[in-house]
């Protein structure tokens, strides 16, 4: 080992950089140890580093100002409180959490108990609702009957449908119209029985009206009403309007039913 | 047995101030949230974070950038492995703190940077001895990754090794650094010494 190697390694680079030397080995301090103690120059230039070294370490690891590190601490205290509360605040969320599946889990484990002591608690439930939508749905349709039916009779009266059909039914006489002047007739007998229907009775109501729809005298007054050229007297046409309106209506009256 | 010789005097005056066995139960204790612990740590390690910031110089506030690191280290204190050296582990901290903040800088608008490379840095301690004036100016000679190594080596003691890992080098870069930053340094104790002679030092 040569001095230029020595000092090379005494002053921090044991080789060159490229490519990168390995960690010093031993057999390469113990190199250098011994051609200290053989070459007094090597030796002079080693302590004269160790002094510079010295001389370094002294200049660079005094501490800094008193009054800068007690700023830089103060300033820290105040952070790290900061990140304390920060963190309770985290912590108080987390317990919050806790504390709604807490909830959660007793309302649970409260209704299963429930279920558990009375089986047919739920059933009864369901059943209840269902009874009372269904009689819901049938005071509704009760109520939907009484009053459409109301209306249609007072409709029959204020238009005075029963004078219309006889009217038609002369009308159709003196053309000769034998099938028309049998639908107006039936027309009219069919009209008198919804005037005779009575709200109070849904039951009753329901069932003559379900028996004018099964007569299929709408229809037949429809057909009718189709079958005169549009040239017929407006008087004609606008009570075949009437009287198929007012039949129509009663139909669904008994559809709705 | 450069390192062996060039540290002799700093290892024997660190393993005086490092009171392992001490500082390894103040770790546990600050591990286990013992607040009191980790004051305790910061009083005992926290000069030294503050004076390799404040001799890294630059327009950084070495104060705020101490602050940040040993709040890192409160945060992260259950991630250090206990049994290594406390101070290493606060001065990589501070390292990367560092580094994040010249990478922030460097986000700036040039414009802005070069606003700030010529402000004076605001963490260069005022006043000082002789000496250490005349080694500020040659640290600020320094190239950055030079500088790190010289305060790291003679400022903080550490080993070749240790500044490798915080450094996130090779050794044998390490060793290349110091070599280069002596050179200068070199030149500033000669013209230092000629003026100081039978100062002492």
């Amino acid at each position: 080992m040569n001095c230029e190697e020595v000092q090379l390694h005494l002053e921090g680079c044991g080789a060159p950089l490229t490519p990168p030397s390995p960690p010093w080995g031993e057999g390469r301090v113990r190199g250098v140890a011994e051609h200290l103690r053989q070459c007094a120059a090597c030796a002079e230039y080693a302590a004269r580093l160790a002094a510079e070294n010295r001389v370094l370490a002294e200049a660079l690891s005094q501490p800094p100002a008193e009054e800068r590190w007690q700023r830089v601490k103060a300033g820290l205290e105040e952070r790290m409180a900061l990140e304390l509360a920060w963190r309770g605040r985290r912590h108080r969320a987390v317990w919050a959490m806790a504390a709604a599946a807490a909830v959660f889990l007793c309302l649970g484990a409260g209704f299963l108990a429930y279920r558990h002591l009375k089986p047919d608690a739920g059933n009864e439930l369901v059943s209840d609702k269902a009874t009372s939508g269904v009689g819901g749905q049938v005071r509704a349709g009760q109520d939907t009957l009484a009053s459409g039916l109301a209306r249609l009779q007072e409709e029959v009266r204020t238009k005075q449908l029963l004078d219309e059909l006889e009217q038609l039914q002369v009308l159709f006489r003196d053309a000769g119209d034998a099938d028309g002047r049998s639908v107006a007739e039936d027309a009219e007998l069919y009209v008198e029985r919804i005037l005779a229907l009575d709200g109070s009775h849904p039951d009753q109501a329901s069932e003559i009206l379900a028996g004018i729809k099964a007569a299929g005298i709408h229809q037949r007054v429809q057909k009718v009403r189709e079958s005169i050229a549009d040239d017929a007297p407006a008087p004609l046409r606008a009570s075949l309007e009437l009287a198929a309106s007012t039949l129509g209506r009663a139909v669904f009256l008994a559809s709705e039913k | 047995m450069g390192e062996q010789v060039g540290a002799s005097g700093l290892g024997a005056a660190r393993k005086a101030q490092r009171h392992e066995s001490r500082e390894d139960e103040l770790v546990r204790a600050a591990q286990g949230g013992d607040r009191e612990a980790f004051d305790a740590l910061v009083e005992m390690h926290g000069r030294a974070v503050l004076g390799y910031l404040e001799r890294m110089g630059g327009p950084f506030d070495a104060e705020d950038l101490a602050q940040e690191t040993l709040l890192q280290a409160f945060r992260r204190i259950g991630t250090f492995a206990t049994g290594t050296d406390f101070r290493a582990w606060l001065l990589t901290i501070a390292y990367h703190a560092r580094v994040h903040a010249v990478r922030r800088k460097r986000a700036v608008a040039a414009q802005d940077y070069a606003v700030l490379a010529n402000v004076p840095a605001p963490s260069a301690p005022a006043g000082g001895t002789g000496l250490e004036a005349a080694m500020r100016s040659g640290l600020e000679a320094l190239p950055e990754d030079q500088k790190t190594v010289v305060l790291l080596r003679f400022g903080q003691g550490l080993s070749h090794a240790e500044i490798a890992r915080i450094t996130e080098t090779e050794e044998a870069t390490v060793r290349w650094r110091l070599y280069r930053a002596r050179r200068v340094l070199q030149k500033v104790l000669k013209e230092w010494a000629p003026t100081n002679k039978g100062s002492g030092t």
